[in-house]
């Protein structure tokens, strides 16, 4: 039966937990099947899988099958690896991942590998229809909270310890709500925001900042006319600037001190731009981009240039997931064609 | 008791991991329609590159035979992805969005599946959408009903309402309005109406209420929680959705996505339907009649058919009126003088007898003694009046085998009662065949009825207007189909001003010279933005003193059925707003042979004068 499925994996996402350099991937099957499916992957370690032609092949990581397909994912914390997964069928879950020994249950749901375990720790539905992006505040703080947007218009954010909605914003945007991510995510900074203002993405070309501290919580940080907004992330070095990726390939800096003027907009990838992945590197700001096109890209990030650095076509189909293997200054991609592939968009 | 549609509640699923199952779940949970999406709403295609195509291959769905039961595919309703956008003036995100809806309505099509529903764009242009979905209604595939899916209230609103920056007005209708007019009113295209929290006003609702909506969509969001913890809904809501029920439109409940709650969510709709129910006579007669176009009677050209007169004797209504009028009429005629003359009833066009029965019994109740002739020109209806004179009228009753017009009646009558009133009132030749008669009623007789006017109003609606259009009479020039009034039961409408009355016939009438040709100009104001697609037509009728009969809405005679409205349809909507000024001319015409309406709309822009002389309806006078 799993052969059968797996010849159309497609990856969706990719974390890294930083605690011992293992990964977590989803993936989700999303035609020519009976079953829209998804499954988790823990690779204990990053070194072993990179490159590797078809990861399914590998004896060493730790497989999770879920009911329905995965859209997308964060980590929430990093000792203990737990993490947040959004699914199409509009449900938010926790996973966690201990070693076996820790658990003396016999749960049919949990699967064990190498004596360790991923763990459902609990799931609710909250939204109508995909969540096509989830976001959460600093790993190491307290009062942890996540954000979450989808293909229903709604923005809910959650209080992750009693992981109830804290405020529900039906008809948040007219369009799929593609992308929300905090200002204080990836443990970037913890300023007195970074548990309030996020910023979300949507089909309808907004862009919003959200402070549910404010009477009107919503401000429009920046307007696409001709298209959506497929994308989003924070400057990694600077916390008061969004880059913004759009359906036609676009990338737009905005600063949210002087909103609805872009600092920098410029054509870099010709398809809908589907990650953003900003890094600080040598003082200075780059992004890494994928999209609906085989291209991955490396962008160093000036005030009124972007500048392509890095350029990949190793992948046969879209790149869908990118993260940043800190240090190292190593970018790890995964794609539709099932491969995860390391780069090094700084060595000569 | 008639056969009832059953009820039909849809399920919309965004995303099915497992088609099988989750119809199969569905199912038994009472649902009968599955609104799902054609391909993964992930599942993004894009056909500019080879090395994609390849890894992509053909197929972009599920594989179909082991995937889509077959007993289930009439009942499955395709979702277009939504993110497609075939009016972005990005040129590549246009052409790869017209390919992947091709690519999604094609597989429908292939398929077998009945409609496809899409997302109907809350902003922005539709005008290459429009193309691209009439296009396809024009292409052969016939089978195939279009569903835009539309928020009643457009989301702009909600969604503005948490920024300070921007003021928006709700163009949900109007941007359907326009996108219907692009499509030319075709008949496969209809609404996905989705509910919101917040409903507009009634009058908005009833203009909704007048576009052909092929299901209505409510979230689960929309939905109270009772103390027994099961979903139910705000009288507001509770209203519209019995009325839509009422309407035949399927409810498709969407965002359910804890299985375990689903069946409430489809008890919830059954139970309103249940106190829908009634076997009350209305009810069963119009069952089926919704918006169905009939040619009006021609009564004194045609003889009726024997179906025709057993449904119109069946009206519980209609004639316990006729006999209240009679007895009325007879009272105030009775005198104390115990050797007081009969009085004379004549019932001219007296069918298969129904008011000679009233007479009958009046006569009885007011305790006055009547001589009674009834005068009918249809042979086949003479032979019930004559079984019934042998079984039971006997000598009480004269009948005459003769055309009221030509009859030389032996003596004048008092009373001269006849039931020749069409829906419009006038539209059977009432007036001519009234005054032919009246030459046999004595100087202070009485006529019931006494007096009958006809309404007007102008009307939304794009079904009926989509049937008329779709009238295909090759012998006949294509004009005709719009220069001709309808009887219909009419359902799917808006009425975009209140009614007026339009022409009154008195009876007896002594003018000198009778003269029943008529003309008026009305003036109406639009209640709110819509599209006049003709005029709606009704009557009511004294038929004596207080003893009335109305098929006017607001006065309508409850529980009666032998009427049902009349539609004056115009061969080019006119867009109208809110305040507007309407202007609708109507004339009725005659020459030796035939009687005619012409009309017109005159404001706020001009149409042509619909059926000048005749030329494609008239009701002729012999």
């Amino acid at each position: 039966m799993f052969e059968e499925v797996e010849s159309s994996i497609i990856f969706m996402s990719i974390h890294r937990d930083k605690t011992d350099g293992g990964i977590i991937v989803a993936a989700s099957n999303l035609i020519n099947t009976a079953h829209w499916s998804g499954f988790l992957w823990y690779f204990p370690q990053e070194e072993n899988i990179i490159d590797s032609e078809y990861v399914m092949n590998n004896n060493n990581s730790l497989k999770y099958p879920l009911p329905s397909s995965i859209c997308d994912g964060a980590l929430l914390m990093d000792s203990n690896v737990k993490f947040i997964v959004s699914d199409d069928t509009g449900w938010l879950s926790v996973y966690s991942l201990a070693n076996h020994e820790e658990f003396n249950r016999d749960d049919d749901d949990d699967v064990v590998s190498g004596g360790l375990t991923l763990n459902n720790d609990i799931s609710r539905v909250e939204h109508d229809h995909s969540i096509l992006s989830v976001s959460v505040t600093g790993r190491n703080s307290s009062n942890q909270k996540a954000v979450t947007g989808g293909m229903d218009c709604c923005i809910i954010v959650w209080d992750i310890e009693t992981f109830a909605p804290e405020t529900i914003y039906e008809s948040a945007h007219i369009h799929h709500v593609t992308s929300v991510r905090f200002i204080g995510c990836d443990n970037r900074g913890d300023t007195e925001n970074s548990h309030h203002v996020f910023a979300s993405t949507s089909l309808d070309g907004y862009c919003l900042l959200w402070d549910k501290r404010q009477q009107f919580p919503a401000k429009v940080m920046f307007r696409n006319e001709t298209c959506g907004l497929t994308s989003l992330d924070w400057s990694s070095n600077l916390s008061n600037e969004l880059i913004i990726g759009s359906e036609n390939g676009y990338l737009t800096v905005v600063d949210f001190r002087r909103p609805k003027e872009p600092v920098y907009s410029a054509c870099v990838l010709g398809r809908a731009i589907n990650r953003i992945s900003s890094y600080h590197h040598d003082m200075r700001n780059y992004v890494a981009i994928s999209g609906n096109c085989r291209t991955l890209k490396v962008i160093r990030r000036d005030n009124d240039s972007f500048l392509d650095v890095y350029v990949s076509d190793k992948h046969n189909d879209y790149v869908r997931g990118l993260t940043w293997l800190e240090k190292k200054d190593e970018l790890l991609a995964c794609a539709w064609d099932s491969r995860i592939t390391k780069h090094f968009p700084f060595s000569s | 008791m008639a056969r009832r549609d059953p009820l039909i509640v849809g399920l919309e699923m965004p995303s099915v991991s497992n088609i099988v199952t989750a119809i199969c779940t569905a199912h038994e949970a009472g649902y009968q329609r599955y609104y799902v999406p054609v391909a993964h709403p992930r599942y993004q295609r894009e056909f500019h590159d080879n090395v994609i195509i390849e890894s992509h291959g053909d197929n972009f769905s599920r594989s179909i035979v082991a995937v889509y039961p077959q007993d289930y595919v009439h009942s499955i309703v395709g979702k277009i992805s939504d993110y497609i956008n075939v009016d972005s003036e990005d040129t590549s995100l246009r052409k790869n969005s017209e390919l992947v809806l091709e690519q999604e309505v094609k597989w429908c099509i292939y398929l077998g599946i009945s409609a496809v529903m899409l997302n109907f764009p809350v902003e922005g242009s539709f005008v290459n959408l429009a193309r691209a979905i009439y296009s396809k209604l024009k292409s052969g595939n016939f089978g195939t009903t279009y569903l835009l899916r539309m928020s009643m209230v457009s989301s702009k609103c909600p969604s503005s309402s948490y920024r300070s920056d921007e003021v928006v007005t709700d163009d949900a209708w109007s941007r359907w309005n326009a996108f219907r007019s692009y499509c030319a009113h075709d008949r496969k295209l209809k609404i996905a109406l989705e509910i919101p929290t917040e409903l507009p006003s009634d009058e908005e609702i009833d203009r909704w209420l007048g576009e052909p909506i092929g299901c209505a969509i409510l979230k689960c969001k929309s939905f109270l929680t009772n103390p027994g913890g099961y979903p139910v809904l705000s009288k507001s809501h509770q209203d519209l959705v019995t009325n839509l029920l009422r309407r035949k439109i399927n409810i498709v409940i969407t965002g359910a996505s804890r299985e375990e709650t689903r069946p409430f969510y489809h008890q919830y709709i059954l139970h309103l339907w249940k106190k829908l129910q009634n076997d009350d006579l209305f009810s069963e007669y119009v069952q089926g009649y919704e918006d169905f176009l009939q040619i009006p009677l021609q009564p004194l050209m045609d003889n009726l058919d024997r179906y025709t007169y057993e449904i119109f004797e069946k009206d519980p209504v209609k004639y316990r009126e006729y006999q209240r009028a009679i007895r009325c009429a007879l009272t105030d005629r009775k005198t104390d003088d115990p050797n007081q003359k009969q009085i004379v009833v004549m019932v001219v066009g007296a069918g298969r007898g129904p008011i000679v029965n009233c007479a009958l019994e009046a006569s009885r109740e007011a305790e006055v003694k009547i001589k009674l002739y009834a005068v009918e020109k249809n042979p086949h209806a003479l032979v019930s009046l004559q079984a019934q004179k042998l079984e039971k009228w006997k000598d009480d009753v004269t009948i005459i085998s003769c055309d009221m017009r030509k009859w030389d009646a032996p003596e004048k009558a008092d009373i001269l009662v006849s039931e020749l009133l069409g829906s419009f009132g006038d539209n059977e030749l009432s007036p001519e065949c009234l005054d032919g008669a009246q030459r046999f009623l004595n100087d202070d007789g009485i006529s019931i009825p006494s007096s009958y006017t006809s309404y007007v109003c102008p009307t939304q609606t794009h079904k009926i207007y989509a049937e008329i259009s779709d009238f295909n009479d090759r012998d006949k020039p294509s004009y005709h189909r719009f220069e001709q009034p309808y009887v219909v039961h009419l359902q799917t409408v808006y009425q975009i001003a209140p009614v007026q009355s339009l022409f009154t016939y008195v009876h007896p009438n002594k003018d000198d010279p009778i003269d029943n040709t008529r003309y008026k100009k009305l003036s109406f104001t639009a209640a709110q933005d819509s599209v006049i697609h003709g005029f709606s037509g009704f009557f009511d009728t004294v038929l004596y003193k207080d003893v009335v009969l109305s098929i006017v809405p607001e006065t309508y005679s409850e529980g009666m059925f032998s009427w049902f409205p009349i539609f004056f349809p115009i061969k080019e909507p006119v867009q109208v707003k809110k305040g507007e000024n309407i202007e609708i001319a109507v004339w009725r015409l005659s020459n030796q042979k035939i009687v005619w309406y012409e009309w017109l709309i005159s404001s706020p822009v001009s149409s042509h004068i619909h059926n000048p002389n005749g030329r494609s309806y008239f009701i002729g006078l012999t």
